[in-house]
């Protein structure tokens, strides 16, 4: 009887302590795996470097040539096309043959595919005039139609035409490792092409729905319209059974198989050493598979190198018979050889991880990551997502989960502070003091990052920055000082020629509050934090008359979250209606370079219009953007503070999605050396062909950059970058402007919702 | 042979209450300690600040006017919902036929999920919803409903609509407990229906009234679901209930000053039980 009972109290103890010990912090351990190396730690892991391509050369395609060379086909800033091998030392370039010297591109002539076959032969598509022009509606078009010419190159660079039975656009073309290449042209099915007669034999049966395709080994995988992925064998044509393994591998990985492009695509396949090896490729990394195999290996993880960039396109794979792997891509700059090569004694983990949180999902910071992780193989940026369109939560819910990390001790180390409540966390002390960082970064916009100083402290950085500004014809211009001056001007503008707009007709009332928010949000907050009720009845008032409701035409406009926020603030949507004389006046936030030259443009082509820095009710604003800070309960807060570091380099900064514009003034002048000149824009609307107009952008002057630096240079003032009064300011402007309720009723509307949340 | 040890009768009852007390003990009692600490301390320093953060919250104009409408919540609703659900288990203890059907009735709003009535919500008293949509053929003004303080009544009417079937439901077991004797020999003395009840029925019922009170108020904080889910962190001023509050001061990380506020609201519930229990038990 002892015994057992003291056997029930033994159990009954551990029981209890094995409860309790559940409730433990679990960070006990965590503290030394962070920031330090483990003697035990599994070592492994391929390695990614740039392999440095001619210079200004763009890459059309890669191979593997049987002997095992790699080959690329490019073409350079002349617009002259060549073969290249890379020498065995892994980086040099040997010229194989140009191309012949007539195919230079110009503006009517362009080489538009290149594909190289393991043979050494390739096959080429032209693009040039057709010859003569067509006659349309009794008018001659300026335009010559353009036809596509399709040549095979023997190994040598000699060019023999193809006389191709379909004159069809050409999208994708790879050839097999017998050199027999397979062709998909618009409005044809995959098909082999005879190099002498020119004759389409379709590959594949019954793949009619395919959107692009992939070779390795003896079998074709095709892409269809339903994201299914189809394997064929490449001799025999006919459908195999589904390797179910793979295809449910690849389409559960949350991979757009949809989004591809002329050039890119978001899966590439290619063989391996052994027959039945498959490699394929996509955003989230390198994977290998045994053909009909129940397994899926991952090889290279796309979330420590450039695969996971969203700024990289995927153009081809080669697997080599050392076990490396070539991958040709291309990012929003210039094409990239990404080489992947096994190093045995780097941890197969990154010893040092670093937590990052956004609210919601960003780009440039994805990318940022992406380009951080490859320079520093030790580090892993884990970013988490507050609010995405998979996971459905709310803003308010994902802040509550992000605190709830934090008090457990589990928090981020570096967090995105857009739609934080960032004043609640200066005060209670969670957010570190980033002055050092800021001092030690080169070429900022210093009165950016000092504008958001707190008690000689800045907790937050902004990465990314718009300003609002303002267009219109010079003697307007001069006249427009504050928001009164703007509306006075509208008034004037409407008055003199009723055939333009001062608004877009397209833009209801709450987009036209969004365009001078940030002009004007400065303005509203007293200095003891609640809302100044007489200043915000002042923009609705002014707004009203700036508004015209009798104007807008009504059409849905579908746009959610940050994106919303952006458009609806932005200055690019009038751009050109301002450039077409549709428009007499323009305002809003610019947020890109390519904004920018839209605006240069304009100035250029169109004497006495100009543009200046927006004076709402505040002066000198900007809205800061991607405002990053390192939390103080973080455990690897230096870690931390020297990936901030980085994002603020010109070379993090240069990384352009749209989102704002870099605080780096050299990433800034970067950006918009990179304009390219002669590029065509246009725009209208689908229900109404006459609203369609265009542009050829210009590249902006250096005095015309110089310019607009020197106004972003002037701004000190952030914009309000509260969300919640920006709801409550944006969520009146509609009924406000369409009469509903008077100004001041709508500012003692804001006033009651804002102030409640003030006082919390 | 084994020989089995009594148990005594008073210790049988509290082995049959210890699972539920350990769990009470575990997951609300300790933790509330926890909360009585935190209410004395910064919010991420942790260092003690005294009566701080109960400064604070007193000073602080959304606790006023969150814990202003709380109470006039309950203050309107609970004798509302006490009344109306005694009125109607009266009259479905006076029926002969068809008393589960209508008891069944009652109890349907109770079956609905949140998620649905929440959606019954938007559809009725959105700007351009039914209720707005009616008072248009009615040549009467319409109204963003829940934008105004109308908000506060809605809230009122959703409560009373959930919550009177499972009210009712407990009255009838209230009524079933008063003897029918009682009832004839009243009458057999010549007593009044009015007379039976204010001197039967009301007598009999007030054990029940202090649980169904309670049971009432503690359901009356449910109700922040739909207030929540229809018109999110930031409500009418006048639907801005102590939940609201605690929601967003938790999304700001402001614990000291949620830790205040719930030690205050948590000892105003214990009073306010006491005070019944003291009341209509005692």
């Amino acid at each position: 009887m002892r015994v057992r009972k003291i056997m029930s109290i033994v159990l009954a103890a551990v029981l209890s302590l094995g409860i309790l010990a559940g409730c433990g912090q679990a960070g006990g351990g965590n503290e030394d795996e962070k920031g330090s190396g483990d003697t035990d730690t599994a070592k492994g892991r391929y390695l990614e470097t740039d392999i440095q391509l001619l210079e200004n050369t763009s890459v059309y395609s890669m191979v593997k040539l049987e002997d095992g060379t790699i080959r690329i086909a490019s073409r350079d800033q002349e617009g002259r096309q060549s073969v290249w091998d890379l020498k065995e030392d892994g980086s040099t370039w040997e010229k194989v043959y140009d191309m012949p010297g007539e195919w230079k591109q110009t503006d009517t002539f362009f080489v538009t595919h290149v594909s190289l076959s393991p043979k050494g032969d390739a096959f080429a598509v032209t693009s040039q005039p057709a010859g003569q022009s067509q006659e349309a509606d009794g008018d001659m078009l300026e335009a010559p139609q353009m036809e596509d010419h399709y040549y095979h190159l023997d190994g040598k660079g000699k060019a023999t035409e193809v006389p191709l039975q379909v004159k069809e656009y050409p999208y994708f073309m790879q050839y097999t490792k017998d050199g027999e290449l397979v062709a998909q042209f618009q409005n044809t099915p995959v098909s082999v092409v005879d190099m002498e007669t020119g004759e389409l034999t379709d590959k594949v049966s019954g793949a009619e729905d395919t959107v692009y395709f992939g070779i390795a080994g003896d079998t074709i995988y095709t892409v269809d319209h339903d994201g299914q992925i189809l394997p064929f064998d490449l001799h025999t044509g006919e459908p195999l059974a589904k390797d179910e393994n793979l295809s449910d591998t690849i389409t559960q990985s949350g991979v757009g198989l949809d989004l591809h492009t002329l050039q890119t695509m978001p899966l590439l396949f290619a063989g391996g050493k052994e027959e039945q090896e498959v490699f394929y490729c996509t955003s989230k990394g390198l994977y290998r598979h045994i053909k009909d195999g129940d397994v899926t290996e991952l090889v290279i993880d796309g979330s420590l190198n450039s695969l996971g960039n969203p700024d990289t396109g995927l153009i081809s794979l080669e697997a080599t018979d050392n076990d490396e792997f070539y991958i040709l891509g291309v990012d929003s700059q210039s094409s990239k050889l990404l080489h992947y090569t096994y190093s045995k004694d780097t941890a197969t983990v990154p010893e040092t991880e670093l937590k990052a949180w956004a609210l919601y999902d960003n780009s440039e910071l994805i990318q940022n990551i992406s380009q951080y992780q490859k320079e520093n193989t030790d580090v892993y940026v884990d970013l988490e997502v507050g609010v995405t369109e998979e996971n459905g939560v709310t803003a308010s819910d994902a802040l509550k989960n992000l605190g709830t990390e934090i008090m457990a001790g589990n928090g981020p180390d570096v967090l995105v502070l857009d739609g934080l409540p960032v004043d609640h966390y200066v005060e209670k002390g969670l957010l570190e003091d980033l002055s050092n960082v800021a001092q030690d970064a080169e070429d900022l916009f210093t009165n950016l990052v000092s504008a958001m100083e707190r008690d000689g402290k800045i907790y937050g950085i902004p990465l990314r920055f718009s300003i609002p500004l303002v267009e219109a014809d010079v003697q307007s211009l001069e006249k427009i000082q504050d928001l009164r001056s703007l509306a006075d001007t509208a008034e004037g503008l409407k008055a003199s020629d009723p055939d333009k707009y001062v608004c877009d007709p397209y833009y209801d009332g709450t987009m036209v509050a969004a365009q001078l928010y940030d002009a004007c949000s400065a303005a509203w907050v007293k200095e003891d934090g609640s809302i100044d009720t007489e200043s915000l009845q002042g923009f609705y008032t002014q707004l009203a008359r700036i508004y015209d409701p009798e104007g807008f035409v009504d059409v849905d406009v579908y746009a959610f979250g940050e994106g919303y926020q952006k458009y609806t603030s932005s200055i690019g949507g009038d751009l050109l209606q301002m450039y077409c004389d549709r428009s007499a006046l323009n305002f809003g936030n610019i947020w890109s370079d390519a904004e920018l030259a839209q605006l240069a443009t304009t100035l250029a082509d169109k004497g006495g219009i100009g543009y200046k820095p927006l004076t709402g009710q505040a002066a000198h604003t900007f809205l800061p953007k991607l405002m990053t800070g390192v939390s103080s309960k973080s455990k690897a807060k230096e870690e931390a503070k020297e990936f901030v570091r980085f994002l603020l380099t010109e070379k993090a900064q240069t990384a352009n999605q749209g989102g704002g514009l870099p605080v780096n003034e050299r990433a800034l002048q970067s950006q918009m050396d990179r304009i390219q000149e002669g590029t065509t824009i246009g725009s209208g609307m689908s229900n109404d062909p006459d609203s369609y107009v265009e542009m050829t952008i210009k590249k902006p002057s250096p005095e015309a950059v110089g310019q607009f630096i020197s106004y972003v240079k002037e701004a000190d003032t952030p914009a309000l970058t509260d969300e919640i009064i920006r709801d409550a300011v944006l969520s009146q402007a509609g009924d406000c402007l369409d009469g509903k309720i008077t100004p001041e009723e709508a500012a003692q509307a804001v006033r009651d919702k804002v102030d409640l949340y003030l006082a919390e | 042979m084994i020989e089995r040890k009594k148990i005594p009768r008073g210790q049988t009852g509290f082995l049959f209450v210890l699972p539920s007390l350990v769990g009470v003990t575990l997951f609300i009692l300790i933790p509330f300690v926890d909360v009585v600490r935190r209410s004395f301390v910064g919010a991420a320093s942790g260092i003690w600040v005294g009566l701080a953060n109960y400064q604070t919250v007193f000073s602080n104009r959304a606790f006023r006017l969150a814990a202003g409408n709380t109470l006039r919540f309950e203050g309107v609703c609970i004798p509302l919902l006490l009344v109306l659900s005694l009125a109607a288990a009266l009259l479905l203890d006076s029926l002969k036929d068809h008393v589960q059907f209508f008891k069944g009735c009652f109890l349907i709003p109770m079956a609905i999920p949140v998620a649905s009535a929440v959606l019954l919500w938007k559809v009725l008293f959105h700007e351009r919803g039914l209720l707005s949509g009616l008072m248009h053929m009615l040549h009467l003004p319409e109204a963003d409903w829940m934008g105004t303080s109308w908000a506060f009544w809605i809230l009122v009417v959703s409560y009373i609509w959930k919550n009177l079937g499972y009210d009712m439901v407990l009255w009838l077991a209230g009524l079933s407990g008063i003897s029918p004797s009682l009832y004839e020999a009243a009458q057999v003395d010549g007593a009044g229906r009015g007379q039976c009840f204010i001197y039967i029925t009301l007598p009999g019922l007030l054990p029940s009234l202090f649980t169904i009170s309670v049971l009432s108020v503690l359901n009356s904080f449910k109700v922040f679901r739909e207030a929540y889910l229809v018109a999110g962190d930031y409500p009418h001023e006048s639907m801005y209930l102590l939940q609201h509050l605690f929601n967003n001061w938790y999304r700001d990380l402001s614990m000291d000053k949620m830790a205040a506020g719930a030690v205050v609201h948590a000892g105003a519930i214990f009073l306010l039980v006491l005070f019944l229990q003291r009341k209509w038990e005692g």
